[in-house]
């Protein structure tokens, strides 16, 4: 055997780089590991949007399960209504104290998380995560800003309309597939005498969102390479088709304008309107009052439009927010992607599991009313997302719409001014 | 004149009790002598000023400077930019700025001048000797001002709720409408109707003070006017108004101060809409921040209506004649 000779220096310094290297291993940060940390224990903060007594349900029995899998763990949930919520957020951020560990992310308003360093980066987490084969890759597109991952979709909002059956087959009319056959079914099962009105238009609080996804069905672009690329004459005929249901055709109710979610929910439940543009999570509430026979409502995907058929779908996110609990974080997000809880959420709730192997139960894939909603998924495309998106939705598309509901703009002046306001959104301009 | 109205020995140590040569400095002694100078009452105000100084006026002067920054949250990474008047040229070349300014002084002028008239009139109501139950009605009456404007908005959202509104119901049955009407969302209602919740709610403020500055005018003076045969109406104009004046205009000014500045109610019931029907600029200045997280915008919104009201309230104060005196 040959010997290795060694000068007691060579070996002094070699003993000092080894400890050296040593010490140095000990200190850095261990790399984020995708299974959820075994032990988890202590106070968990958590920000959500829930606030319906079937959401409520859903949260409180996740929460139950959570807590048997991590015994040790305490879950502190908090309500920040949708409407506050990015005021709250921003302001916890940007102050540096009182931000959750994890919270709740609508897909339009990662970019701005993000942008503000509200959310950490998942990424090499879902790499190694055991769960990640039964999400396909576009359920994390929405989550993505450069090429990186910050939530785990946790549920699915799949937008869709609810009809009115029995009015439908009273008129002899057939369910809608075009705009022009939802227009034309509006205007006959209007009837003022019986207080009865085709279309429950959401023209106040939250119906922004509609208003773009009308826009987007007559074959206007929002963006393109992060510049406003609104087509002034498409969006004009989309602003006059979807106001004349209310401005000429007398086919909403006249409240159109103050009408948020509680408002077309009941108009639909109460027999006031016979079509409703919504998502799955209203279905229990639906359901609720009018049956699950099929006799007096039925699902039915989006109507196309004269360009294309806009049939969104948008996974609900849960990110880490501090970096201090992350590995808790990780549990809390990962149980909520768990086939189990998701299963428990559509019983409680009716949202659509983001979890492949959860929307291959039998009790969501033979539920007739998730038929559409399935179609949906599979044809159908998630809202453009950029930074000031939220902003200009609600702070622009909103009020414009709502004037021109009531004819103090033309649908032409309507498209000239959400142009000037996208491109203020979009340049982080916008007043 | 501070000076005068001391003491002879106080008057005679108005300095600082360091400066003096040849006394020992036992801290209690000095501390007495301290407190006998003409500096101990500025010491006295001195944690008062520092709190003024750290919530006020750093945040008034910041605002200002703000203004003439862009600086949007969102893009924090950004920074901040020094735009000079933009934010100020743009708001003015701003159409709907010019609507939001108009609906703010109807908002404003409408709901403290209606609240002022209804609530004198119920301040004469309680204040008459011969009231029965009068301690009660008080109680009751202060009611609506001491409810959240929150749960207040909620509350008439429901009332006036365009489906399963009472106030609807009665209306109908009453024979006045025929049909339930969606008062928050026809523009032409849709500011009375804000401004009708508004008054049910901040009419017990002016209830409140003007009933103590009632109860405050001297017996005497109505006794000496009854003597020389005024009549009710002339007691009124000559000894109510004039000895409530002061009081009048400190809670018009509040009240004033609270309706430029707070769109709680606003936000509940009909966030700035239909359209920009009841946009008021508090609104604006919240949606700027909180919507959109255009801080230099919202800060130039927030400095218009600081001038605003620095222009109202030395105007008023001024032809109100209240500092004539004094």
């Amino acid at each position: 055997m040959r010997k290795i000779a060694i000068t007691r220096r060579q070996f002094i310094k070699g003993t000092a780089l080894a400890g050296a290297s040593a010490a140095l291993a000990a200190c850095a940060t261990p790399a984020p590991t995708a299974a959820p940390a075994k032990k988890v224990s202590g106070k968990l903060t958590y920000w959500h949007h829930y606030t319906s007594e079937s959401e409520m349900a859903g949260l409180a029995e996740g929460e139950k399960m959570f807590k048997a899998k991590y015994p040790d763990a305490t879950v502190e949930s908090l309500t920040v209504p949708n409407a506050d919520f990015m005021a709250k957020f921003t302001l916890a951020v940007q102050g540096g104290s009182g931000k959750p560990d994890t919270t709740m992310i609508s897909a339009d308003r990662v970019p701005d998380m993000v942008g503000m360093g509200g959310i950490q980066d998942l990424t090499e987490r879902l790499k190694s995560w055991d769960q990640r084969k039964n999400y396909p890759d576009k359920y994390f597109d929405a989550a993505t800003v450069n090429g990186k991952i910050y939530g785990v979709p946790s549920f699915m909002f799949v937008d869709w309309m609810y009809y009115r059956k029995d009015w439908f087959d009273e008129k002899g009319l057939k369910a809608p597939t075009t705009f022009d056959e939802m227009f034309d079914a509006a205007v006959k099962l209007t009837d003022p005498a019986k207080g009865r009105f085709g279309f429950g238009m959401r023209g106040g609080a939250g119906g922004q969102g509609l208003v773009v996804q009308v826009i987007r069905a007559f074959g206007s672009p929002i963006v393109q390479d992060g510049k406003a690329a609104l087509d002034i004459a498409k969006t004009t005929e989309a602003l006059k088709w979807y106001t004349e249901l209310y401005t000429k055709a007398k086919a909403v109710p006249p409240s159109v304008t103050n009408d948020s979610f509680r408002q077309i929910l009941e108009a639909f439940q109460t027999g006031k309107t016979g079509m409703l543009w919504h998502h799955t999570g209203s279905l229990t509430d639906v359901v609720q009052f009018l049956g699950k026979d099929g006799t007096k409502f039925l699902s039915l995907p989006r109507p196309k439009g004269p360009a294309t058929q806009i049939a969104d779908w948008s996974p609900s996110y849960n990110g880490i927010v501090d970096k201090k609990n992350e590995d808790a974080g990780w549990a809390w997000l990962t149980h909520w992607a768990d086939k189990d809880t998701q299963i428990m959420l559509m019983e409680k709730t009716g949202y659509v599991p983001s979890n492949q192997e959860a929307a291959k139960d039998e009790r969501i894939a033979k539920n007739p009313y998730y038929t559409a909603a399935f179609k949906a998924l599979e044809s159908g495309t998630i809202a453009p997302q950029f930074p000031g998106q939220p902003g200009w939705q609600s702070s622009v598309v909103l009020p414009t719409f709502q004037r021109i509901l009531l004819g103090e703009l033309t649908p032409a002046a309507g498209a000239t001014a959400l142009a000037k306001g996208l491109e203020d959104a979009i340049a982080g301009k916008l007043k | 004149m501070l000076q005068n109205a001391l003491p002879p020995d106080s008057q005679s140590s108005q300095t600082l009790p360091a400066a003096r040569k040849g006394r020992s400095l036992n801290p209690l002694t000095w501390l007495g002598e301290l407190s006998e100078s003409r500096y101990w009452a500025y010491l006295l105000l001195l944690p008062s000023l520092l709190l003024v100084v750290a919530v006020i006026v750093y945040p008034v002067f910041y605002g200002v400077y703000l203004s003439f920054q862009q600086f949007n949250l969102l893009r924090a990474g950004l920074g901040m930019k020094f735009v000079g008047l933009q934010q100020y040229t743009e708001l003015f070349a701003d159409d709907d700025f010019w609507v939001i300014i108009k609906n703010t002084f109807v908002w404003v002028f409408g709901g403290a001048f209606s609240q002022f008239f209804l609530g004198l009139v119920v301040a004469l109501a309680l204040n008459r000797k011969n009231l029965k139950g009068g301690p009660l009605a008080r109680v009751l009456l202060l009611l609506p001002w001491v409810i959240p404007s929150v749960v207040a908005g909620h509350m008439w959202a429901l009332l006036l709720d365009s489906r399963l509104g009472v106030i609807n119901d009665i209306l109908v049955k009453l024979g006045i409408l025929t049909s339930y009407r969606a008062w928050f969302a026809d523009s032409n209602t849709a500011m009375p109707a804000v401004l009708l919740v508004d008054m049910w709610r901040g009419t017990p403020f002016f209830t409140l003070l003007l009933y103590a500055g009632l109860q405050s005018i001297p017996e005497e003076l109505y006794e000496a006017a009854e003597v020389d045969g005024a009549s009710g109406w002339a007691k009124f104009r000559a000894i109510t108004i004039p000895m409530l004046t002061p009081v009048i205009v400190a809670a018009v000014i509040l009240r004033v101060i609270g309706l430029v500045n707070s769109p709680d109610l606003m936000i509940v019931l009909t966030n700035g809409g239909p359209g920009l029907a009841t946009f008021t600029l508090s609104l604006y200045a919240f949606q700027i921040a909180y919507e959109n997280f255009n801080f230099g915008a919202a800060a130039a919104v927030s400095v218009i209506m600081l001038l605003i009201l620095m222009v109202f309230t030395t105007l008023y104060l001024k032809f109100s004649g209240v500092t004539k005196n004094t």
